[in-house]
């Protein structure tokens, strides 16, 4: 099946077989593997990725429903080799210790700000509750997303 | 006298963050190669089988299956699943050899629900899925045992061979208790129940292996011991070292699971198989269900106090439950006795390793110290408040001392030389407003508790003979590259070498590039476990980086003409030892000695560190709680978290670490647990049943430093990354009894049982 797309700006049309799940389409057919898989169940929000400017988790979107849709991964946001200031402030601010949960983190993070551009600190956690992390305990990823929050 | 410097104590954005935050890093799980296959692996559906057949010919038979192993296709070599080395494993509690090395890679018995059975590797998952089904098994179900006190039983089928009542015994004595128990005026007991606690990386384990035609092994595995997956490789396949190599990339997370042998092994063999590359990820479900898990124990502690509070004896009986191979449990039933902070001249501690149909409890963060903290910080909480005294000076009474010889009770007569508990007491007690009157909530449903527990920990093993090595190489243009085998898991290790290397050698952070974990490539270490990263690989690093500064100190002084005692190095340049005054930069030093010296040279330096101690950081964490009467919720309002860490090489990861595993502890001391049902297969095997703390469930940690300076330590600088798990269920605890007076002693406190505790009273 012809699947038309765009990711990171760019355009994709795809035969691809409609029941694969887009963090498949993402990783094996495009290789984009800054997405990442921790549970395959929509429990854990490592694969999250943004779909016209909401966080989806990447394992449960079928193919059948990314035609048309815009897609942005952890790849597209940094910007003529300039990091996005989340990414920046997540690196500042101690926010990363394994990076497995990251570019899940970064892009509900930034879901969360192209939304809600001032969310308040009980917004930010609402935000990333779907998003596990096992090594920071949380309090730098919120620190980190509150100092981009506050611009 | 504090001396300036120039790395250490900063906190420098960690080495790999550029990597992590644009999706560049590549993990294990990110490794595609030409060809590469689907590894998958059959699961024993019995918790206690022999396996009386097993037929693999129509699996072999699909289009698409290039391998499928049994027992009857690997080696028959016994090893350990905790890795260590042969020379080194029996040296805790003493445990014959046989019980030790009781792995095979794949075995005609199964003693788990879930064990692997057999091993296939397909063109594409779906294939190696049909395959897995077409394997034809046939099994003689045995009975089966999980609890501990079910396993010690007369009758209790035996889970190994030769273990009577499945159980391995031994006790530990210092001084003597009846004579220390004779000397007190009072006498405590108390009993204590902690659950399994599974790691949860968020990568899953991953494996990827590749043979070249000239069979040569490379593996890329998720692990915490590159080193000793590679010997257990060249053991258990008869391989020689140079044909295998092993890699950790990036690394989703360790805490302890990936200090075990996990499936490097029948990854590799089922390569060896093919002919191709496979790689063997596990599912979500297999991750929790089936990989190593914090003990379960059942802890007894009965003390011996004096009126003025001094202990007089301690007797500790404790069981853990080893599951089904003994892999790592000896240790780390061992160290729950090795790490108790207070001076008790008389004590005794009995070791029941209790093998059970479980899978086998391992490595996880904090290493018995966890559950032996909690018991004893509980039970310590209640002879200070039944004797009337304040908790806090209670402790510091009875607390090591710096020149007290061998708190760790190792083979050792070092003496403690740092530690900084009472700074970390006092500070801790003023920001959690330990003296402060309790205020009456409106809400009469609610009520409010402070506690505290204090943990200490190891830097480095204490069981074996720990050791570290470290490469450094200069470049020509006075920038520097430091290989290390010691694994950064995400802890920023890699970092915090690079801060050491850099600041000993005074060349600017900037301008290290560290490689580590890469048997090929970069120095033994014996891996990333036992917070042994820091103080261990930091010295190795530090020896390396202060031979390289000789070196540049030699090329300087042919170059300049100044002698070299007179030289020193500093912040990218040789500076005057005196006083400072820049003479030459290290970059003009390094390009002179390989292009213009008289006796050219490419300054390329390695040491190694033999830690002869493995001097203890201390922590205390203090919380404030609320209860809900109603709904047993109990929610964390406070959270106050002050740790001795020697030095704070770099403070931002220091606390990171800090909070951390304050987190895992309070998932730990609240709500996570593993569920069996009869027949030992685990309900809760995904995320909304396994409850991992989310950022709602996190309070703000308060992070206090304390830097007692280690005199062995690389700039003063001990352990930080374990012990912080330790306090925190202890902590709670106490703070749950301060709140409603009932002291829970059966982790975790879920709302039921809180609920269910607050009704019974």
């Amino acid at each position: 099946m012809k699947i038309d797309f765009k990711v990171n700006g760019k355009d994709y049309s795809l035969d691809i077989d409609p029941t694969l799940r887009l963090i498949d389409i993402l990783r094996d057919e495009l290789g984009l593997t800054g997405t990442k898989e921790g549970c395959g169940e929509g429990e854990c929000g490592t694969c999250t990725v943004i779909m016209d400017n909401k966080a989806v988790n990447s394992c449960l979107v079928l193919a059948s429903q990314i035609r048309g849709k815009e897609i942005l991964t952890v790849e597209g946001l940094e910007k003529d080799g300039q990091l996005d200031e989340l990414q920046e402030s997540f690196i500042r601010n101690g926010a990363i210790q394994c990076g497995y949960c990251t570019p899940g983190m970064l892009m509900s993070a930034k879901a969360l700000l192209m939304n809600n551009p001032n969310p308040t600190e009980e917004e930010i956690k609402t935000a990333i509750a779907g998003n596990l992390c096992r090594c920071t305990g949380y309090n730098k990823i919120v620190a980190a997303i509150k100092e981009v929050a506050g611009n | 006298m504090d001396t300036k410097f120039f790395s250490i104590g900063k906190s420098y954005n960690k080495v790999d963050a550029i990597d992590k935050v644009t999706g560049v890093a590549k993990y294990t799980t990110d490794i595609y190669l030409p060809d590469m296959l689907v590894g998958k692996i059959l699961r024993s559906p019995y918790a206690h089988a022999n396996i009386k057949s097993i037929n693999k010919e129509k699996a072999e038979a699909l289009e698409g299956v290039k391998a499928v192993i049994t027992w009857q296709d690997v080696p028959r070599v016994v090893y350990s699943t905790a890795g260590y080395p042969k020379e080194t494993i029996p040296g805790v509690v003493p445990v014959p050899m046989e019980y030790l090395e009781d792995k095979y890679l794949l075995d005609n018995k199964v003693r788990y629900f879930g064990e692997p059975v057999a091993a296939v590797a397909a063109v594409d998952e779906e294939t190696a899925k049909k395959a897995l089904e077409l394997i034809e098994v046939e099994y003689e179900e045995l009975d089966a045992v999980f609890d501990v006190d079910d396993a010690l039983k007369e009758d209790a089928p035996e889970v190994h061979k030769g273990t009577s009542k499945n159980v391995i015994r031994d006790t530990i004595r210092r001084g003597d208790i009846q004579k220390g128990f004779s000397e007190a005026d009072y006498i405590f007991e108390d009993s204590f129940v902690t659950q399994p606690q599974q790691h949860t990386c968020m990568e899953t384990s991953t494996s990827v292996a590749k043979v070249d035609p000239s069979g040569k092994v490379t593996l890329w595995s998720t692990t915490q011991v590159p080193y000793h997956i590679r010997r257990t490789i060249s053991e258990v396949l008869g391989l020689p070292m140079s044909k295998v190599r092993v890699i950790k990339p990036a690394i989703g997370g360790g805490f302890g699971e990936r200090q075990m042998i996990q499936n490097e092994l029948l990854c590799v063999y089922l390569a060896l198989k093919a002919g191709q590359p496979v790689k063997l990820q596990l599912s979500r479900e297999e991750n929790i269900a089936y990989t190593t898990q914090r003990h379960a124990s059942k802890i007894k502690i009965k003390t011996g106090v004096k009126k003025d509070g001094t202990i007089t004896a301690m007797q500790i009986d404790v069981k853990t439950n080893a599951g089904a191979y003994t892999g790592h449990s000896p240790y780390v039933t061992k160290a729950m006795f090795t790490k108790i902070p207070y001076r008790v001249e008389n004590a005794e501690f009995t070791a029941n390793i209790v093998y059970t149909n479980l899978p086998d409890s391992g490595a996880y963060r904090g290493y018995g110290n966890p559950q032996m903290s909690f018991a004893r910080e509980c039970h310590l909480d209640r002879i200070a408040r039944e004797l009337g005294q304040d908790p806090i000076e209670f402790r510091l009474k009875n607390f090591v001392k710096v020149g007290d010889p061998n708190p760790l009770n190792l083979n050792s007569d070092w003496v403690l030389e740092s530690c900084g508990i009472e700074e970390c007491l006092r500070k801790g007690a003023k920001a959690i407003g330990w003296y402060e009157p309790k205020e009456a909530l409106k809400d009469e449903t609610k009520v409010r508790g402070k506690g505290f527990a204090i943990s200490m920990h190891v830097s480095g093993t204490s069981a074996e003979p720990d050791f570290s090595s470290a490469q450094i190489k200069l470049n020509e243009d006075g920038t520097a590259l430091l290989l290390i085998g010691s694994p950064d898991l995400g802890q920023g290790s890699d970092t915090g070498h690079a801060q050491i290397a850099a600041e000993t050698m005074g060349i600017k952070f900037e301008d290290i590039k560290v490689i580590s974990a890469d048997t090929d490539f970069t120095s033994f270490d014996m891996g990333s476990y036992a917070s042994r990263q820091s103080y261990v690989g930091g010295n190795a690093v530090k020896l390396a980086a202060e031979k390289v500064k000789n070196r540049i100190i030699q090329y300087a002084s042919e170059m300049t003409g100044i002698p070299k005692g007179n030289l020193d190095t500093q912040d990218g340049w040789v500076v005057r030892r005196e006083n400072k005054k820049k003479v030459v930069e290290i970059s003009k030093v390094a390009h002179f000695a390989v292009y213009q010296s008289r006796e050219p040279m490419f300054i390329n330096e390695s040491a190694s560190y033999k830690a002869l101690n493995c001097p203890p950081s201390f922590a205390v964490h203090f919380v404030e709680v609320e209860v809900d009467k109603e709904t047993g919720d109990v929610k964390i309002l406070k959270y106050v978290a002050a740790h001795d860490v020697g030095r704070a090489i770099n403070p931002t990861i220091v606390e990171g670490q800090i909070e951390g595993s304050a987190a895992q502890g309070i998932g730990y001391a609240l709500t996570e647990d593993m569920i069996y049902d009869k027949d030992g297969r685990l309900l809760n095997p995904n995320f909304t049943d396994y409850k991992v703390p989310r950022s709602l469930d996190m309070p703000s940690v308060e992070s206090i430093i304390v830097e007692s300076i280690e005199p062995s330590g690389p700039y003063g600088a001990k352990s930080v990354g374990e012990i912080g798990i330790a306090p925190a269920p202890g902590a709670i605890a106490n703070a749950i009894y301060d709140a409603i007076g009932i002291r829970i002693r059966e982790l975790p406190f879920t709302k039921e049982k809180v609920l269910s505790e607050i009704r019974k009273n």
